[in-house]
């Protein structure tokens, strides 16, 4: 290859890591408590501080406060909305200008729409404008390398299910099959999920892990451990309760009734106003239909229904089993068998209540309301949800089926950091990674003089390269991670030991320099492919078997090797073609800074 | 710089050297706990919790309460007596905090209460460390209150923000209230669960030998992957005993050290491997001991200049990493010396010894190098009596010599 092309590859290369750093340097550098703040929330509470902005605003805006960026907005919606108005009346055209105010866009608007209409116009823009802003900050915060809970502080919890428990031996007493063990561990992974999603916390992971029967669940930023315990323990309850009509027609009209007036029927920290609920038949309580957007989140805007406070079976019942399957009409049904007992109360509630909703509750979120049609006996029984997608049908199922199992779960790691503790340890970390780094590149300088220098360009393209991978992989930077980060400093100029080494030798045997480097590059390549090799194998074997800093060590350790491949077999070959293009040099002095000859 | 060092001849010390240190090493690790021989006492392997199952919990007092109260009354509240003060740096302190480490395993009687009460690991430990924080608060009281100095200092470290622990309903311009026992940090391992993770260090250890012996066995020989093999359970039994006779805890960490460790010392023998691999071809007449010397003689530079600049970024790590990095740092600072060492010491004679065992065309060739031996000696000594030179000139010199006229000749 060509010197240009070289270097033009080594460009895209740096470019490339440049890149996928800059988030990750914007967010540790550049951005305020605010920023990460914002970035982090999501569900109720996004919603709520939205809300806040989006008042705040129009308050402001209302009295002709500067406010541009909104206000510019605001503006371009404005123009498409007198867009679609003049098409409607092509006589009577309005024209805007650029710099229109906030009253003279309402007041235009008022002529030609209703109050509601526009309030909500003015509302909806700004609600967008607010959560791009959050949405953006958020994606910065998706591409960052994050920071391990030993370094950020959070808490972490392995979590399994006892089948040992003597609950599950009652329960089962012919054993467990393997089927219903990863029902149990899915539903386990959805109850968590469906608790931990109140809280509000955007990076949570929860991660199954199906062979070995656990799940790994992630909260950074929580403090409290008792918190993640309460999540954990508190086992999610399943329970059917009778839709009250009336009450849900009530609400429905009192919220339009409060929302005209751009009130909201709950309070700041959401729950239902007392004036509300005494208007609402006696014994109901309004709970929430779940909502949840394509990617599994619960969506923030909701709905509600009132039902009735008494449950129908109890919290305890006993479902036998649920399936999917393809109904009278070619639609798809979910089929639900109860035991005994139970079968005998259904028998008789759905017997008294045929045509009214009964709605399917998990950990008070309803999940499905479905209409009952005739008195169920014999505990058969069949919903049928209209075009529901397959994939909630089988989730329905399974959370009916395993609703009832309450499957006692156990913390088997924890791990919580307080996050002062976890500065202190980044800190003392970080500098002493930087006096390493120095103590390496200083000591290559005063070895290979010039050498050296070419060698630790390459070392800090290395390190480059490095976190770029890891921001690219979403990697975790752990405490053993950092020092797999040192370690590759020491490590990596050893490539460029290889070759200069190779260099010399073959220079003091009588080749010329320029012979001398191409043939210490060419022999120290498949020395140094294989010794990095066999360490890139057990590398990636680590981090498919390894679990928590092992995997973050053995993640950073095969980046690094593949980084330091490149940076000491390409860039610096490429940096000693330059310098031997036009110079032969008569001395190993470019090499020996001590020793010149 | 050339060097020429006979280091298969160096060899059998160096066995006896590894040897030493590895069964001193596993003496420390396996040896009778009951004995008592002052810093010679086995102890066997400070278990970290992820081995053992258990707690390691991070406490902040904000009264001065010193640290054999503190394990008195985790004595007293059933957490063993393993306390280690933390030291919090005067500017950042706040009232008179102090900080305290307890690390408390679960032992088999604990095993059994658990499982009797039906309860889980994290449940039993959480009773004791809430009786523990009662004990505490008993002696010493339940809130600190910070007012005047120590309200400054604590405004200037935290403005806006809370102090950890601190009661906010109670915060005044005056004063600022804080419970006096708070958590720092903790970590619950249950005993069922650190088996699992010892096997899977057993496991991942032998799995990154195994991948290693079968990709030097296709790239070289059976010799080298055994060669190899044997250095590095020689570095990692080394490393198990400086972590058995130093008493620093052996956990997860600690295993990702010694794994970075075989990767290192796997790096350092391949480079060897590799020269002399390459030397076998072109050192066709020569027997494997001088293949071995030359080979090592010639890595030898690169091996010094890579192991001391990684020891210099490691030892950065152990002075001013901090606590928490403190035994990984020293781990990988005696791995790094004891990994060089095995891939001059161990890798190459290992191999060396084979092929004098088991290769044909190596007897061979150690018989005829014997032969020419004998006869440049005889020359050797007729040309000392003819010119009567007093000093004899040593045999390995005139060695190199002719080898080195036989080389140059081949090459042009």
């Amino acid at each position: 290859m060509k010197k240009r092309t070289r270097l033009l590859i080594f460009l895209f290369f740096l470019a490339f890591g440049l890149y996928f750093l800059i988030p990750t340097i914007r967010w540790y550098y550049f951005y305020s408590d605010i920023d990460k703040f914002e970035a982090s929330v999501a569900g109720d509470k996004l919603k709520l501080e939205v809300e806040k902005k989006v008042n705040a605003a129009m308050e402001k805006l209302k009295k002709e406060e500067k406010l541009d960026k909104e206000l510019n907005s605001i503006r371009e919606e404005f123009k498409k909305e007198v867009k679609k108005i003049n098409r409607a009346n092509p006589e009577d055209k309005i024209s805007i200008s650029d710099k229109i105010t906030f009253t003279e866009m309402e007041k235009i608007l008022l002529e030609k729409r209703k109050q509601k209409y526009v309030d909500s116009f003015f509302r909806i823009t700004l609600e967008n404008f607010y959560s791009k802003n959050y949405e953006s900050k958020r994606k910065v915060k998706e591409s960052i390398i994050k920071l391990g809970l030993d370094l950020q502080g959070g808490a972490y919890a392995v979590v399994t299910v006892n089948f040992n428990h003597p609950n599950m031996k009652k329960k089962y007493p012919k054993g467990i099959t393997k089927e219903d063990r990863e029902a149990m561990i899915d539903s386990a992974v959805l109850k968590i999920e469906n608790r931990i999603n109140k809280y509000g916390i955007s990076e949570t992971s929860i991660q199954k892990l199906r062979d070995q029967e656990k799940i790994v669940i992630n909260l950074p930023g929580v403090k409290e451990v008792t918190e993640l315990r309460q999540i954990i323990e508190t086992v999610g309850v399943l329970e059917f309760k009778l839709v009250s009509k009336d009450g849900s027609d009530m609400l429905a009209k009192l919220k339009r009734e409060y929302e005209s007036q751009s009130k909201s029927i709950f309070d700041a920290k959401g729950i239902l106003l007392a004036e509300v609920q005494a208007k609402l038949p006696p014994d109901t309580e309004v709970l929430p239909i779940s909502n949840k957007d394509k990617w599994g989140k619960e969506s923030d805007k909701k709905e509600f229904l009132v039902v009735e406070k008494e449950s129908l079976l109890g919290d305890n019942m006993q479902i036998l089993s649920a399936t999917v399957s393809v109904g009278d009409l070619g639609q798809h049904v979910v089929n639900f068998e109860l035991g005994d007992e139970d079968a005998k109360k259904w028998a008789k509630v759905t017997g008294d209540n045929v045509g009214k909703q009964i709605a399917i509750i998990l950990d008070n979120v309803i999940l499905q309301y479905p209409v009952v049609r005739d008195k169920i006996t014999g505990g058969r029984s069949q919903i049928t949800l209209g075009d529901s997608p397959l994939e909630e049908l089988r989730t329905l199922a399974l959370i009916l089926k395993s609703g009832s199992m309450s499957a006692p779960l156990e913390i088997s790691e924890e791990n919580t950091v307080g996050a002062s503790l976890g500065q202190d340890t980044i800190r003392m970390g970080l500098f002493a990674c930087l006096i390493g780094s120095f103590f390496v590149l200083g000591f290559m300088i005063i070895w290979y003089s010039l050498g050296g220098v070419f060698a630790d360009i390459a070392v800090m393209l290395n390190v480059l390269l490095l976190l770029a991978g890891m921001a690219l992989f979403k990697g975790t930077l752990t405490l053993p991670g950092l020092a797999g980060i040192v370690l590759t400093i020491g490590m990596a100029v050893d490539a460029n030991v290889i070759i200069y080494e190779r260099i010399k030798e073959e220079f003091r045997a009588g080749k010329t320099f320029k012979t001398a480097v191409h043939l210490g590059f060419d022999k120290a390549f498949w020395t140094i492919l294989d010794a990095n090799l066999t360490t890139f194998a057990a590398g990636i074997g680590l981090s498919l078997f390894g679990t928590g800093p092992i995997k973050g060590f053995a993640v950073t350790l095969c980046l690094g090797i593949v980084s330091t491949l490149f940076t000491g077999l390409f860039m610096s070959r490429l940096m000693f073609d330059y310098l031997i293009a036009n110079t032969d040099f008569k001395t190993l002095r470019v090499l020996n800074l001590l020793r010149g000859k | 710089m050339k060097t020429n060092i006979n280091f298969i001849k160096l060899r059998f010390p160096a066995f006896i050297f590894s040897l030493t240190v590895i069964l001193l090493g596993f003496w420390f690790i396996l040896g009778p706990k009951n004995l008592n021989l002052g810093p010679l006492t086995p102890k066997g392997f400070n278990l970290g919790i992820d081995f053992q199952g258990g707690v390691v919990h991070q406490v902040t007092v904000y009264y001065d309460i010193n640290q054999n109260d503190i394990r008195k009354l985790t004595e007293q509240a059933g957490l063993g007596n393993e306390v280690q003060q933390i030291i919090v740096p005067e500017e950042k302190r706040i009232g008179k905090a102090v900080s305290y480490l307890i690390k408390a395993t679960i032992t088999e009687k604990e095993q059994k209460e658990i499982k009797e009460k039906d309860i889980t690991a994290a449940k039993f430990l959480e009773a004791k460390i809430q009786n523990l924080y009662s004990l505490i608060k008993t002696q010493v009281g339940n809130e600190y209150v910070l007012q005047a100095e120590e309200l400054k200092k604590a405004n200037s470290l935290y403005p806006t923000e809370f102090i950890n622990g601190e009661i906010v309903d109670k915060k005044t311009d005056t004063q600022r209230v804080l419970n006096s026992v708070v958590k720092d940090s903790e970590s619950v391992i249950s005993p069922v669960y650190s088996a699992g993770l010892r096997l899977q260090a057993i496991f991942l250890v032998i799995f990154v030998l195994t991948v290693m012996l079968v990709y030097i066995t296709i790239r070289f020989k059976i010799q080298f992957a055994i060669g190899a093999i044997l250095a590095l359970i020689h570095d990692t039994s080394i490393m198990l005993g400086f972590i058995a006779f130093f008493r620093l805890e052996l956990d997860m960490y600690t295993i990702a050290a010694v794994l970075t460790i075989i990767g290192y010392s796997i790096n350092d023998t391949i480079v060897v491997y590799d020269r002399i691999r390459e030397n076998f071809g072109i050192m066709k007449d020569f027997t494997s001991k001088q293949i071995f010397n030359t080979s090592l003689n010639q890595t030898l530079n690169r091996t010094i200049v890579t192991s001391f600049s990684t020891q210099l970024a490691v030892i950065a790590l152990l002075i001013w990493g901090g606590p928490k990095i403190f035994s990984f740092a020293f781990t990988l600072t005696v791995g790094i010396l004891f990994g060089t060492y095995s891939s001059i010491f161990i890798a190459g004679p290992v191999v060396d010894i084979w092929e004098n065992l088991f290769s044909k065309k190596e007897k061979a060739k150690i018989l005829k190098e014997k032969k020419r031996e004998e006869i440049e000696q005889k020359e050797e000594d007729a040309k000392d009596e003819n010119e009567e030179q007093t000093t004899a000139s040593n045999e390995t010199i005139t060695l190199s010599k002719s080898k080195l006229k036989k080389l140059t000749g081949k090459k042009k």
